[in-house]
């Protein structure tokens, strides 16, 4: 009966074609002749020959089914008078639309758009259905070049507050509220690099924290990535901070005051006093104001940067200051090199001795 | 303030100021705390990397609620107190210096140092210009010691940030007006600066067009900002250098020297008194 399937699926040549020829008898009056089956001769240009009988006239189909999506409309087939070429697909562009009506195919797709041309016997039936595609295929997924970018570094903190293990992408990405394309890029690239066990297709296993944070670190960094920006503040340092903290703005404190912090409790402390004050806030116009910031790009000791992940990445509160999770402080401060990146690395040593 | 946080000579005025407190509880009422241990009770240096100090303990009195007896002079003497050489200055055992103050505008006017009032000792407080404002602009806190040994809680008038900042600015006319070098102190300008920051200097300069209103309080407020206007046109200022000089650790003399200046003119456009 059927003369090609190529794609026996939904939306394959067989279902596309059967449900084109549902539509062509929907397309004319009740009580008016409207026969339409498969021609039994073979014809290898066409996914399929129909012969459609419609009141007086009686036309020869040749089907030509496209399953993926139609970018651009394809050449006309040397036909031959007899038949009647009609493109079929789940969805045509208007603009292929418009190509193929000018090199004198019909054509149907899924959603309902119609061209059905013929000189010899004339027949035209013209339909319109959706402009866009209700069923867009899912784009091929980017390949991440680097781990500079803000969802990246969102995604190495959890993966890495996580112990350095997710069981699937899916239940990390819903877990942690991140971005499911993003995760699963930073998840290839960390693979591409060796950065994860094998665990054939198993769950998702850092081979080495420090290794991570530090190849995070090459491409990332607080004052890039973030845009930060340094500011001194009329109030002084100490007050500013104070008047941030306290303002009800979403905000935490990383860099060296929060390594310091992180080491307290620990026999180590941070090797290098605290001179500047860096934050992460979600509304930095607000808290130019709030603190009476002005941008001092030398001398400056207070360096905002505007983040939205404070709401997914809760700051851990100590002595009543908020401070980012221990791990972005390891990557902000071995993003800064030099012995702010020494430091960085003494609470990475110190966060895997505690959670191995 | 943490304790770590706290210089030892602060916990010793602070010890001193207490015994006193304690020893002139009869006369509590009409007494205000005022100088640098109101300043830090009223701009609290919680969270500052630079340890907040003073070495004294400084009180006004109210001479309309001070009571003929006791002689507060005599009682701290009779206590062991040392007289120093100024009316009002007063040697604690532990070393520290008190000295009680009446602000010249509160007592008629006198060629002496020393403070006319009933039922006191010559020696027992001395005049003092810019403490006017205190009378007006105080409330009670609680005034704790600074060492965990000491449970002591005292409640005080104390000064509030508009009376201070004129206390501060008048001393530092006369000071920088004055023949001894070594008496200008540039922690009193830290100071200043500080109740300009902690406290906002655009409330202190509002809460002064308040207090313009009360008798006798518009010519020290008047005297007091005519000096801040006049330092801030100056582009060398005696005033900004002084708190440039007193600058913590954390801040470039530019950070301090644009904050002075710039918190000075908003005190200064805030106050605007009535009529």
């Amino acid at each position: 009966m059927f003369h090609v399937v190529r794609n026996g699926s939904e939306n394959g040549t067989l279902d596309l074609v059967e449900r084109f020829m549902s539509a062509l008898r929907t397309m004319v009056p009740i009580g008016t002749l409207n026969r339409i089956q498969y021609e039994q001769a073979a014809d290898s240009r066409w996914d399929a020959v129909l012969a459609w009988d419609v009141g007086s006239a009686s036309l020869r189909l040749g089907v030509e089914v496209k399953i993926s999506s139609v970018k651009v409309a394809p050449q006309r087939p040397a036909a031959g008078s007899a038949l009647t070429p009609v493109l079929v697909a789940a969805f045509l562009p208007r603009a292929v639309r418009r190509e193929l009506e000018n090199q004198g195919w019909s054509y149907w797709d899924a959603t309902g758009n119609t061209l059905i041309q013929s000189e010899t016997p004339f027949v035209a039936i013209r339909l319109d259905g959706a402009d866009k595609d209700p069923d867009p295929e899912p784009r091929p997924p980017t390949k991440l070049r680097s781990l500079k970018g803000r969802a990246a570094s969102e995604v190495i903190v959890a993966l890495l507050q996580n112990g350095g293990r997710a069981s699937t992408i899916r239940d990390f990405a819903r877990e942690h509220r991140l971005p499911l394309g993003t995760v699963s890029r930073v998840v290839s690239l960390l693979r591409e690099e060796n950065l994860l066990e094998p665990t054939g297709g198993g769950p998702i296993v850092v081979t080495d924290r420090l290794d991570v944070a530090r190849r995070w670190a090459d491409d990332y960094s607080f004052i890039k990535s973030f845009r930060a920006r340094r500011y001194y503040s009329l109030n002084g340092p100490d007050l500013a901070l104070s008047k941030i903290v306290n303002s009800g703005i979403p905000c935490a404190i990383t860099g060296v005051r929060a390594a310091q912090n992180w080491l307290e409790d620990t026999p180590q402390s941070a090797g290098l006093p605290a001179t500047d004050s860096w934050l992460y806030v979600a509304d930095r116009a607000q808290v130019e104001r709030i603190a009476d910031l002005a941008v001092d790009a030398r001398d400056g000791q207070i360096v905002v940067a505007e983040c939205d992940f404070l709401d997914r990445e809760r700051p851990r509160v100590s002595n009543g200051l908020p401070y980012v999770t221990p791990w972005r402080i390891v990557g902000d401060l071995l993003s800064a090199g030099g012995r702010q990146a020494t430091v960085g690395e003494q609470v990475a040593d110190d966060l895997i001795r505690r959670w191995p | 303030m943490s304790p770590e946080q706290v210089a030892p000579e602060y916990v010793a005025a602070r010890r001193a100021l207490l015994d006193v407190l304690e020893l002139l509880e009869p006369q509590r009422a009409g007494l205000i705390l005022v100088g640098a241990q109101a300043v830090y009770l009223r701009a609290p240096a919680d969270g500052a990397q630079r340890a907040a100090y003073t070495t004294d303990g400084d009180l006004a009195i109210d001479p309309d609620l001070l009571s003929d007896d006791p002689d507060i002079g005599q009682v701290l003497v009779d206590a062991g107190y040392q007289r120093l050489g100024n009316p009002g200055a007063f040697l604690a055992p532990n070393g520290v210096e008190i000295d009680l103050m009446v602000p010249e505008g509160s007592v008629g006017t006198s060629s002496r140092r020393s403070a006319a009032l009933p039922g006191q000792s010559r020696f027992t407080a001395r005049r003092t210009a810019g403490l006017e404002l205190a009378l007006l602009d105080a409330d009670t806190m609680r005034i704790a010691a600074l060492e965990e040994t000491d449970a002591r809680v005292i409640e005080l008038l104390v000064a509030g940030a508009a009376a201070l900042a004129v206390a501060k600015l008048v001393k530092l006319e006369e000071r920088l007006g004055g023949p001894r070098r070594d008496r200008i102190l540039s922690k009193d300008a830290g100071d200043l600066l500080r109740l300009l920051r902690y406290c906002d200097a655009e409330v202190i300069g509002a809460r002064l067009a308040e207090l313009a209103v009360h008798e006798g309080a518009a010519p020290v407020i008047e005297r007091s900002l005519s000096f801040l206007r006049t330092e801030l046109a100056q582009p060398e200022s005696n005033l900004v250098g002084l708190t440039v000089e007193d600058r913590g650790p954390n801040e470039t003399d530019r950070q301090v020297a644009d904050a002075t200046r710039e918190l000075g003119r908003r005190l200064l456009e805030a106050y605007r008194p009535r009529g």
